[in-house]
């Protein structure tokens, strides 16, 4: 792609080419911790990770021959918020909270639907703008599965899932809640595995 | 008896501190740990109405008189999340 960029002779794909470079260089000197925490439980994949999700291939992740759908949702950091410019979002979790509350999401899935391989990741640490905070998919013989299941999952995981999000502007930040959090569901068995 | 308790995101910001070691009562339930920790933490008070705390990666009530803290209990203060 930079070649391209360069052969295309715009001045301005190079000029976000530079930028970009510019912010690689601002998130390396930040010294973000780089480890991985994946739980691989049979089908259920569940990784919080401070790099990148875009390296992740999902549909090879979640591929099975008995499956004729994927279903993938992926959120990316949106640039403003109520009208004011986001610079980034930062990302904390308890990790191990995080990751026990994700594979329930998993097994919550599997109850409800009828999916094959399941992968969720998200993100830790400084997560720029237009990159992927979080991904989930699912394969599934049949598409409603895949893609209900998927959908229930994002639902689920903003309401039970031990992660924090920080909005950071050019003058300031803020710690975020998600609308649909209701702290007395989660201690009333809304993040537990159901009983049904 | 001693207990590890962890504070995450605004809390941490509100406390200055990751983790904290409590002495506390040896029969002691979520509340009158929840109240220890407020006191010395006084600015954590404000925050209680939307807290959910975690004992051994459990969610409870930060009221409950009925759930009991063992030693070597691992407890966390979970602000309002925001994660996805």
């Amino acid at each position: 792609t930079l070649t391209t960029a360069i052969a295309a002779g715009g001045a301005i794909l190079a000029t976000i080419v530079a930028s970009r470079a510019l912010v690689s260089v601002k998130a390396g000197q930040k010294k973000q911790e780089s480890k991985d925490y994946i739980v691989e439980e049979e089908e259920d994949y569940v990784k919080l990770s401070y790099d990148p999700l875009e390296s992740h291939d999902l549909n090879e992740m979640t591929v099975h021959e008995s499956c004729g759908a994927i279903a993938t949702f992926v959120g990316t950091t949106r640039n403003s918020f109520q009208g004011k410019s986001v610079v980034d979002l930062e990302y904390y979790a308890y990790t191990k909270l995080a990751l026990k509350q994700l594979q329930l999401i998993c097994k919550g899935m599997r109850k409800k639907w009828d999916v094959k391989r399941v992968v969720i990741l998200h993100r830790l640490g400084t997560c720029p703008v237009r990159e992927a905070s979080v991904m989930i998919a699912a394969s599934s013989p049949h598409r409603k599965d895949a893609l209900e299941a998927v959908h229930w999952a994002i639902d689920e995981l903003k309401k039970t899932v031990p992660i924090w999000k920080k909005e950071r502007y050019e003058d300031g930040s803020s710690w975020k809640q998600n609308a649909s959090y209701v702290p007395q569901d989660l201690y009333n068995g809304a993040g537990k595995e159901s009983k049904d | 008896m001693k207990v590890k308790v962890l504070f995450f995101a605004l809390c941490r910001e509100i406390t200055g501190e990751e983790s904290v070691e409590f002495e506390i009562e040896a029969k002691a339930s979520v509340k009158t740990l929840v109240d220890a920790v407020v006191k010395k933490f006084p600015k954590m008070a404000p925050l209680m109405a939307n807290m959910v705390l975690s004992v051994n990666l459990e969610y409870v009530d930060p009221k409950s008189t009925t759930v009991m803290i063992g030693e070597k209990d691992e407890i966390a203060f979970i602000p309002p999340i925001s994660g996805g």
